[in-house]
């Protein structure tokens, strides 16, 4: 076998592989390859080539790829200073630029007996690298992150959620799409844990919502891989992969709990991840029907540039409690707004040009209806009306966001587990 | 340990061991002109198809080619079980790609 990779692309073709067990003859060619005119593409295919024969005729040399340097000790000794502290886990890949807590074993294991789980259970194998990753091991990264001790468990929650195969979390980590892991916390804990679900939900200013979604992310590119730049692919990356954690303000739904919806009992605390974008602010201070709200709404949301429209994949619709409660009032629930988005937030066809059209439809998803004409196709956000998530979250005024997502992936929710 | 030194866990390191020990791909030692049956497998991304038919077609020009193209759902998931085992079982040598 020959993998082909282009070079911006060829370490995390090798971790990945490697993860897998196996070391690839790796041809790397040219970065790009999407967009670029036809003889650049044969000036590739003429290196593929050569790579060919210098690998099966042994006619030429190959060579090799840098993949990022992690160090592989379970304990390793760092500077006491605060600032020589900061620049050494720099040096290592090991945090994401803001300042860290250091792991040190008496925080772990203060970590570790806060949640009562037994440290050597697993919690999963996280791609690229699929080494089996424990409580234990995410401890440490939820130290390092800052997380107070009673986010742990949403933590653990977020992480296994990650793992269901619908979320695609390979895809979601090495993709070139802006998304973060959106940690969503539906039910009664969100209050007692004390996760901010009013204003400035999204940051800054809660510890907690700020924790637990940094030590996602931290878990995630430690254990997992994705380091950004070399295995985390983003174009231009996203404030929303530092952290992205919130709670829904569930005193203020005039629907009951969001994770009713997905099956579980109201009673119940739940954890949901979905690959989001940042999200996308909605200020509709003015409107006094639920009509002239929706249309806003839709409006808004109906527009080209995210994956939504031809990958599909779910998108979250949070609406603040004054947004929630005027639809509430014209009798709208979540299926009604649901439906209604489905249906009236369409996107033109000829708005994404004629290359990204044909491009796009070209590879639609085989199950769903092929769009044909591109001055008069109107494109749905999502496969259906169930891909559309509505809760209420935020505090006083009238700002509401929606938050598109990878497309390439769907959202998880699981219980939260608490000892 | 000096005083000016602290003791932490590695944030990188998982303590089970992976799941598989590497193995090297063997690839096939091949003269040109001889007999081939290459396996291509497209993850749709822009100019895929094209660079695997161009690739496709010059090494038409070096060997005695047998070619089928296989192609995934999309560039964001793996292939199917089932389209890598009728690769494996068809190609001597396959040519995938990860890129953008």
């Amino acid at each position: 076998m020959v993998s082909v990779a282009t070079e911006a692309f060829a370490p995390l073709a090798r971790i990945e592989m490697k993860a897998w067990g196996w070391e690839v003859p790796l041809a790397r060619i040219q970065h790009p390859l999407g967009g670029i005119p036809l003889d650049q593409v044969a000036s590739r295919a003429d290196a593929v080539v050569e790579f060919f024969l210098a690998q099966t005729t042994g006619e030429g040399a190959t060579a090799a790829v840098e993949v990022p340097q992690i160090p592989q000790d379970p304990m390793l000794r760092a500077p006491a200073d605060v600032v020589a502290f900061l620049d050494f886990v720099a040096a290592r890949g090991l945090g994401d630029g803001l300042p860290v807590v250091p792991p040190t074993p008496a925080r772990v294991e203060a970590m570790l007996r806060s949640c009562g789980a037994d440290p050597e259970q697993v919690v999963g194998r996280f791609p690229p690298r699929r080494l089996l990753a424990t409580v234990r091991d995410v401890a440490v990264n939820a130290v390092l992150a800052g997380c107070p001790e009673p986010g742990f468990p949403v933590v653990l929650a977020a992480l296994r959620a990650a793992l269901a195969e619908e979320f695609n979390l390979l895809g979601v980590l090495a993709t070139t799409h802006p998304c973060g892991i959106t940690v969503i916390v539906s039910g009664p804990a969100a209050r007692s844990l004390g996760l901010n679900s009013g204003l400035s939900l999204y940051g800054p200013g809660s510890r907690l919502n700020a924790g637990i979604g940094r030590a996602v992310r931290l878990a995630l590119q430690n254990l997992g891989g994705a380091w950004p730049g070399s295995v985390d692919k983003s174009t231009q990356g996203s404030p929303a992969k530092y952290t992205y954690c919130f709670a829904e303000n569930l005193e203020a739904s005039p629907w009951g709990p969001y994770h009713v919806e997905r099956g579980f009992d109201a009673s119940a605390t739940t954890v949901t991840v979905a690959s989001g974008e940042g999200p996308h602010n909605v200020h509709d201070p003015a409107s006094r029907t639920a009509e002239s709200l929706l249309r806003y709404l839709c409006t808004s949301m109906a527009h080209s540039g995210h994956n939504g429209i031809y990958h599909k994949g779910d998108l979250f619709l949070v609406l603040c409690p004054e947004h929630a409660e005027l639809l509430a009032s014209a009798g709208y629930d979540r299926r009604r707004i649901r439906e209604h988005i489905f249906e009236t937030a369409r996107v033109p066809g000829k708005n994404l040009g004629r290359d990204c059209y044909e491009h796009f439809t070209g590879r639609w998803p085989e199950d769903e209806p092929r769009p044909a004409d591109m001055e008069t196709s109107l494109l749905a956000l999502t496969r259906g009306p169930d891909q559309i998530h509505v809760l209420v979250a935020g505090g006083a005024g009238k700002h509401s966001s929606w938050i598109p997502t990878f497309g390439l992936s769907y959202s998880a929710t699981v219980p939260l587990e608490r000892r | 340990m000096s005083e000016a030194e602290i003791e932490i866990h590695n944030p990188a390191y998982a303590g089970l061991p992976p799941e598989a020990t590497l193995q090297r791909v063997s690839f096939p030692r091949l003269k040109r002109g001889a007999r081939l049956r290459l396996g291509l497998l497209n993850n749709k991304k822009p100019n895929g198809t094209e660079l695997l038919k161009l690739i496709e077609e010059r090494l038409g020009r070096l060997f005695q080619l047998e070619a089928r193209t296989y192609t995934k759902g999309d560039g964001a998931h793996g292939a199917p079980s089932e389209m890598i085992r009728e690769l494996a079982s068809f190609a001597e040598v396959a040519i995938t790609a990860t890129c953008d």
